[in-house]
């Protein structure tokens, strides 16, 4: 079984050139050369994604999203909804079971400041 | 008032979900210079694009221009409102924007050369121009990709639209259940506004017409043909409801026939007008489908999607009465005179070929110019048809239809 917590690196294991082809032009995945790291940019496609690792590896890839508080694996698989959750076309970033019980969505605007104060945008 | 009025969020952060698709916005906002490209958002609808501009025009002190699928965007209009604003700020000094809702609605009737004078305006703006559109296909998104830079907006994962949901529900006092919020969620599909909709309905009413048990969809023909044939007046709404048609604009700008064929209003003129009904009966339906389509055009050009939902009860309820007994047909003419369509559009195309092939001609010159003459010419002349047919290697299947033809226009 393969993870894949979109918005962090992963790695892969050898996939040869015609798949690695496919996974830059199809699925549109980042690469980094050095590191031989992978990513989950804004513009993959990750249910093409998904299709190609499914048929060249033949495991089982699952998708998971972080938690935006905390940062950590938002638990996906133990997700009460994870029946009506498509985590190939919901937006990158969720909050886990943790985060989400006292005063959560004041912590969920605060920590959005937060990531405005870091990436140096005054509003 | 509607909660998802009362609570569409007045701050960026107070948005959930496209976390990293605000953060991006907002970075180019706020370190927007002239000459900037402008901004294409692009996903479904109803998870907060409009919002997001909206907010962030409001904490950035923006005055906006909104420009939306309601307005006529034609090529004059926009050239009336456009330069004008690029050379100017507003009359008291402040920043502007331009927001351009729905660009991927434009119509290429209804606003007439509206889209290119867009992308033409669209390369040297001096003030920030924010487009959006629901879906990232077709040619105008294309061209418009090009001369803009694009952020993609998803549905929001199911845990943040309860958090959300959460958070209304405790500003209005208000309690849901657990299995309720879950099938909410569910009906939703990561769309806010649904969301907050059908929780009002529940909440406030004990009624939320997404949860009652027609959430399985029927094909139109079969809906409509159980429409016709319903005993009661709450049966044949029932099956409206279910029916998997829904309500195009009915002018059907930019929609394939297939589409078209799911049109509940075409769905029911085509099997009325085709229908042996009395002129009394036919008249009253007639004008109760001429009522219904200038509402759906009324609610299309405002805007007010939510209104929709009464238009299946005002078609059971008006045309019960005189539609019984009806049967469903997709085509608007007699089957009778469209099988006569079908086949003789086959037989024509031959000619036309054959004929574009011979007279080193394409098949639209000899459709548009070639053909009614030379059937003037075998009407009125002794030409032998058959010697005519094998002169041009054509089979003599033609030979009746260019008989008749010919006949017809003989008597003219």
């Amino acid at each position: 079984m393969i993870r894949i917590m979109l918005g962090n690196w992963f790695s892969l294991p050898r996939v040869g050139p015609d798949v690695f082809s496919k996974l830059m032009r199809q699925a549109r995945l980042k690469y980094d050369r050095e590191k031989r790291l992978f990513m989950v940019q804004p513009e993959t496609n990750v249910t093409i994604l998904t299709s190609i690792l499914k048929e060249a590896l033949k495991d089982d890839i699952i998708i998971e999203l972080p938690c935006f508080v905390c940062g950590k694996s938002a638990g996906c698989a133990e997700c009460e909804f994870v029946d009506i959750c498509d985590r190939t076309s919901v937006s990158d970033q969720c909050i886990c079971k943790k985060c989400s019980e006292e005063d959560a969505y004041r912590h969920y605007c605060d920590n959005f400041m937060e990531r405005l104060a870091a990436a140096k945008i005054k509003i | 008032m509607m909660w998802s009025e009362k609570y569409r969020p007045q701050r960026v952060k107070e948005m959930v979900g496209n976390e990293e698709a605000r953060i991006t916005f907002l970075e180019w906002l706020v370190n927007w210079k002239n000459g900037s490209k402008p901004v294409l958002l692009v996903g479904p609808p109803g998870i907060g694009k409009t919002t997001l501009v909206k907010a962030a025009v409001k904490e950035l002190d923006y005055d906006m221009v909104e420009l939306n699928a309601s307005d006529v965007r034609t090529k004059e209009k926009l050239e009336s409102i456009i330069p004008q604003l690029l050379n100017n700020t507003s009359v008291l000094g402040r920043k502007v924007l331009l927001f351009l809702d729905e660009v991927d609605g434009m119509s290429s009737r209804g606003d007439r050369g509206g889209f290119a004078t867009l992308i033409s305006l669209l390369k040297e703006p001096t003030v920030p121009i924010v487009m959006a559109a629901n879906a990232e296909v077709g040619e105008k998104i294309k061209e418009l990709k090009r001369v803009s830079t694009m952020i993609r907006f998803k549905r929001i994962p199911p845990r943040l639209l309860v958090l959300y949901l959460d958070h209304v529900l405790k500003s209005e006092n208000a309690k849901l259940s657990i299995g309720d919020k879950l099938r909410l969620v569910a009906v939703s599909s990561g769309d806010v506004r649904t969301l907050l909709n059908e929780s009002q309905s529940l909440a406030t009413a004990g009624f939320s017409e997404s949860l009652q048990p027609i959430s399985f969809s029927v094909d139109i023909d079969k809906a409509i043909a159980t429409f016709f044939t319903a005993e009661k007046v709450e049966n044949a709404l029932d099956i409206l409801r279910r029916s998997e048609g829904f309500y195009n604009d009915p002018r059907f700008a930019g929609y394939d026939s297939e589409k078209r064929r799911t049109d509940k209003l075409a769905a029911l003129f085509s099997s009325i007008v085709t229908s042996n009904v009395d002129t009394d009966n036919l008249a009253k339906m007639l004008g109760v489908l001429a009522y219904v389509d200038v509402l759906v055009g009324r609610m299309g050009r405002t805007r007010e999607w939510r209104l929709l939902r009464y238009i299946d009860t005002i078609l059971a309820y008006k045309l019960f009465k005189e539609s019984r007994g009806l049967t469903y047909n997709q085509y608007d003419v007699p089957f009778v005179l469209m099988n006569r369509v079908f086949r003789e559009a086959r037989l024509i195309r031959k000619i036309i070929a054959n004929l574009a092939k011979s007279l080193h001609t394409s098949k639209r010159a000899v459709a548009t110019y070639y053909l009614p003459y030379l059937l003037m010419i075998l009407a009125k002349s002794k030409i032998d048809i058959k010697e005519f047919l094998a002169a041009n290697n054509m089979d003599s299947s033609l030979e009746d239809l260019i008989k008749n033809e010919a006949g017809r226009l003989r008597k003219k």
